[in-house]
């Protein structure tokens, strides 16, 4: 390949990004799932924003289009052009199929149309004003004390630092809003023997929410503190239950970070050895069950295998698989920013994915990111609703 | 916009399907028609999103009545700027109109209503043992848009024209009428099968008029039915005089659904991903002959008998049993049974450089002389001999594949490395294009604008075709309100 057709990909300044801009096709594989690997003409549709207002500037080849107007100065910033902007869910479909098909990077023009949109004074929504003024007092996102935090762990579950081999980085959502899928999390890892700790009142958010509002200097403070207060432990592994975090550490090199010098691994990667090796012993937990793709954990960081893996290992579990799944997954918009600040938008996104999960026979949707869990059951289904480490512990404890 | 009209709109399709917002408006300001620097944004002034066909005719009487100009989006996919107004006005985007309304098994029909896209109706009649032809198609344009509008001179080799396997149409004329073509024209039959009548064959009434005539609210169209046995072979030559000749005697033998001959960059094409692309450009040969034999398991084996004998008879490598063949290339030729284009070719839909002119040709002889004068006018330019310019390994391209008519088709595409937004990259394409016309037109080569068939000298569409337009036209839209400037120029403002 001639050096003149790779994109430079990691750019600065939102103008850097200009002849991506003109070179936008306008060929849609942004909106929809890869076409030779569409399974269902009813489940089609990749991009959750687009498939729920409509309109071309909330689909990816849109918001290129309100780049380039900002860029060329013939657009200016509006309450419209923020919600516009701030209603992706930053699944990375649209960068997914851009990257086969035109090489570009429509995620990162998002990503830096935030950044300037914060940085020329842009105002946010009045969820997320209150989420950074809570990220910034208590450095969490829900309005919560952070003493709180920990209120779900049982202190015997846990090891002490210098007895441990892995930290647990709970997450904020797990802490705040699932804080059962987080005492779950914990006894499966009792269960199988892991000697682990948590980073206790040292555990911050990681930034994730501040990143993906544009708001990176302020991001930086949080994940600074976080990796350091890893590093002080001498624990050389982390492992995480939201991909968002996760994502957050792996990347911290993106934000002028050295690369964090612990092992990282999501608690999915953690666990699938540990159940291979160890031979567990696990109970029938009968079901039809569907395993929903985080796309942060499989386009963002492409572990979309151990899950399922996982749950295979789990005698009376039928696997099925929804249409749309590993990196064609349809994100049903439980990410955090998204999720505050466009509730109906995300419960409707859900529904449409549980409707995908009725339709090819499922009776238990299972999820491996606690941001997508919370979703669901907020869309009020019929469906059972499962963390991935609720259904582990079921199968570890007796079965059904 | 009037606040009156973008009322009355709204009252049509309720206030959330209609914006007139800045930031939702420069959404459909561009398609391919403007990639790059080489054409300017062109921005509505309001966009509507119909769910219904009597939604869409309420916004056409509307816009008739107050003389608003209205352009159809389809799913906004054009190289022409067919999707993208020229005068402001009206965009309607049929997004919301997206079921797969029937797929007739028993008369091999689908019909869909106007934003369902080629891949959906393509998955659920594959499901069914049959196809849909939409040969140089990406597979997320229109159904609609792309078998009425299409590209002028795409076919297939099994199929022919694809615009032949249009059934019968549901229209909203400029009047804020509706029409509809052939069998679905009696209402007491129920099924659509026959294009043509009862009354006057109006089943051409649509086709490439991109919106001018009217807006194309549903669409049936014919599927066929999946072969017993596919198979792909892949031929290589040095030599593209000898690779000519094979050419031809597979085509005189009556061979082979599905023929293309590709030379320079197209090797591209064959990978599922870039970097197998590029993979494929390490090892390429110069002319790839690449063949498709569909049939009964006893055709399929006498074609590959005989596609053999040809390879051995003119020097040809047959590269099929080395090569991966990826899933790109199955599909296309499923699908679309003689072209390439697919999903994975989007690449090269908008990359750097592609250039594209069309030059069919019903002599076979000619893309001999016709290349080498391709290659010899971007070698005398020096942006495009400069290697740190151009990009000396990607430049050539040429296709050619049967027409469905007993004629030839071929595309050649002066493709070269460049940056879309580099000023000096589009001077020195339009440097040399004019050159290329003159220089094929010496050697006999016209451009195709009547069913494949060459018409000499004569460039741009073709004038027979776009008068009967302006007649129709001027009885239909006499105001030009509907999509005005696209494929006829403001005639009558």
């Amino acid at each position: 390949m001639t050096k003149e057709y790779v994109w430079p990909i990691e750019r600065g300044e939102l103008e850097d990004y200009y002849d991506m801009m003109l070179a936008c096709a306008k060929c849609k594989y942004c909106q929809n799932v890869f076409p030779c690997f569409t399974q269902n003409e009813q489940f089609a549709s990749q991009c959750p924003s687009g498939d729920y207002w409509r309109f071309e500037a909330y689909y990816a080849s849109g918001r290129i289009e309100i780049a380039r107007g900002i860029v060329e100065g013939s657009l200016n910033w509006s309450d419209k052009l923020r919600d516009i902007l701030y209603s992706c869910t930053m699944c990375g479909a649209c960068e997914e199929n851009c990257r086969t098909t035109q090489r570009l990077t429509p995620l990162k023009i998002i990503r830096t149309m935030r950044e300037r949109y914060i940085r020329e004074g842009g105002e946010l929504l009045s969820p997320h004003k209150r989420m950074v003024g809570s990220l910034l007092k208590e450095h969490k996102p829900y309005g919560k004390t952070h003493k709180s935090r920990f209120q779900w762990l049982s202190s015997d579950l846990i090891s002490s630092v210098p007895d441990s081999d892995v930290i647990y980085f709970v997450g904020c959502t797990m802490c705040y809003q699932v804080p059962h899928l987080a005492r779950v999390t914990t006894q499966v890892l009792a269960k199988l023997g892991v000697n682990f700790t948590v980073l206790g009142n040292e555990e911050w958010c990681c930034g994730v929410p501040l990143f993906r509002l544009g708001l990176v200097e302020e991001g930086k403070k949080l994940l600074d503190h976080c990796i350091k207060a890893i590093e002080k432990t001498g624990i050389s592994k982390v492992i995480f239950s939201d991909p968002s975090c996760y994502e957050t550490f792996k990347n911290a090199s993106l934000y002028g970070f050295e690369t964090p010098s612990f092992e990282m691994q999501h608690i999915t990667e953690f666990l699938l050895p540990i159940l291979k090796k160890n031979k567990v012993d696990l109970h029938e937990v009968k079901g039809k069950i569907t395993y929903h793709d985080s796309p942060f954990l499989s386009r963002h960081l492409r572990i979309y295998e151990e899950p399922r893996e996982i749950l295979k290992m789990i005698p009376g579990v039928e696997l099925i698989e929804m249409y749309r799944n590993r990196l064609n997954t349809f994100d049903c918009a439980g990410e955090i920013t998204v999720k505050e600040a466009f509730p109906e938008f995300a419960v409707e996104t859900a529904k449409k994915r549980i409707g995908e999960a009725k339709a090819v026979g499922a009776n238990t949707i299972v999820c491996a990111d606690p941001n997508d869990y919370r979703n669901f059951v907020d869309a009020k289904t019929d469906l059972n609703v499962m963390d991935i480490m609720e259904i582990l512990l079921k199968s570890l404890n007796r079965g059904d | 916009m009037e606040a009156e009209i973008y009322d009355r709109i709204a009252d049509i399709v309720g206030p959330k399907w209609v914006s007139d917002d800045p930031e939702v408006l420069i959404g459909y300001a561009r398609d391919l028609g403007t990639y790059g620097r080489f054409g300017k944004e062109r921005r509505p002034e309001c966009v509507v999103l119909p769910a219904t066909t009597h939604e869409v005719r309420n916004i056409i009487y509307l816009a008739r009545l107050k003389k608003v100009p209205v352009t159809v989006y389809g799913t906004g996919i054009n190289v022409g700027g067919g999707t993208i107004p020229k005068a402001g006005g009206i965009i309607i985007d049929p997004r919301r109109m997206n079921k797969i309304l029937e797929i007739d098994e028993e008369h091999h029909t689908a019909t869909v209503q106007a934003g369902v896209s080629i891949a959906r109706l393509s998955t659920e009649v594959q499901k069914r043992g049959m196809f849909v032809v939409a040969p140089g198609a990406p597979a997320l344009a229109s159904v609609v848009s792309n078998y009425t509008q299409g590209n002028v001179n795409k076919a297939s080799g099994r199929i022919g024209w694809q615009y032949n396997s249009i059934v019968s149409c549901e229209m909203v004329l400029p009047d804020g009428s509706v029409i509809r073509t052939g069998s679905a024209s009696d209402t007491f039959i129920g099924k659509k099968f026959w294009p043509h009548g009862p009354g006057p064959d109006l089943w051409i009434l649509p086709r490439y008029t991109l919106g001018t005539l009217g807006v194309v609210t549903e669409l049936t169209v014919k599927c066929f039915p999946l072969d017993d046995e596919m198979k792909l072979f892949w031929m290589s030559f040095e030599d593209l005089e000898k690779a000519v000749k094979a050419y031809k005697e597979i085509l005189h033998r009556e061979i082979c659904t599905g023929s293309s001959l590709y030379v320079g960059n197209k090797y591209h094409y064959f990978g599922d991903t870039v970097e197998s692309g590029e993979r494929l450009c390490k090892i390429h040969p110069n002319v790839q002959l690449i063949l498709t034999l569909q049939g009964t398991k006893r055709r399929v084996e006498y074609e590959e008998k005989t596609v053999r004998m040809i390879a051995d008879k003119y020097g040809g490598r047959n590269i099929t049993d080395v090569l991966p063949f990826y899933q790109m290339y199955v599909d296309s030729h499923i699908t679309m049974a003689a072209s390439l284009y697919s999903e994975y070719t989007m690449r090269y839909f908008g990359s750097p450089g592609a250039g594209v002119v069309l030059f069919p040709t019903a002599s076979i002889d000619k893309i001999v002389p016709a290349y080498k004068t391709f290659v010899k006018i971007l070698l005398d330019d020096p942006y495009f001999r400069d290697p740190e310019g151009g990009s000396s390994e990607l430049y050539t391209g040429l296709i050619t594949y049967p027409n469905g008519l007993g004629g030839h088709n071929c595309l050649l595409e002066p493709c070269t490395g460049g940056w879309a937004s580099d000023p000096v990259f589009g001077a020195a394409l339009h440097r040399v294009l004019p050159k290329i016309t003159k220089a094929w037109t010496d050697i006999g080569l016209a451009p195709d604008q009547k069913d494949g068939n060459p018409r000499p000298h004569e460039l741009g569409l073709m004038n027979t075709y776009i008068d009967l337009i302006k007649k129709i036209k001027k009885r239909f839209d006499p105001d030009d309100y509907m999509h005005p400037g696209q494929i006829i120029p403001l005639l009558y403002k």
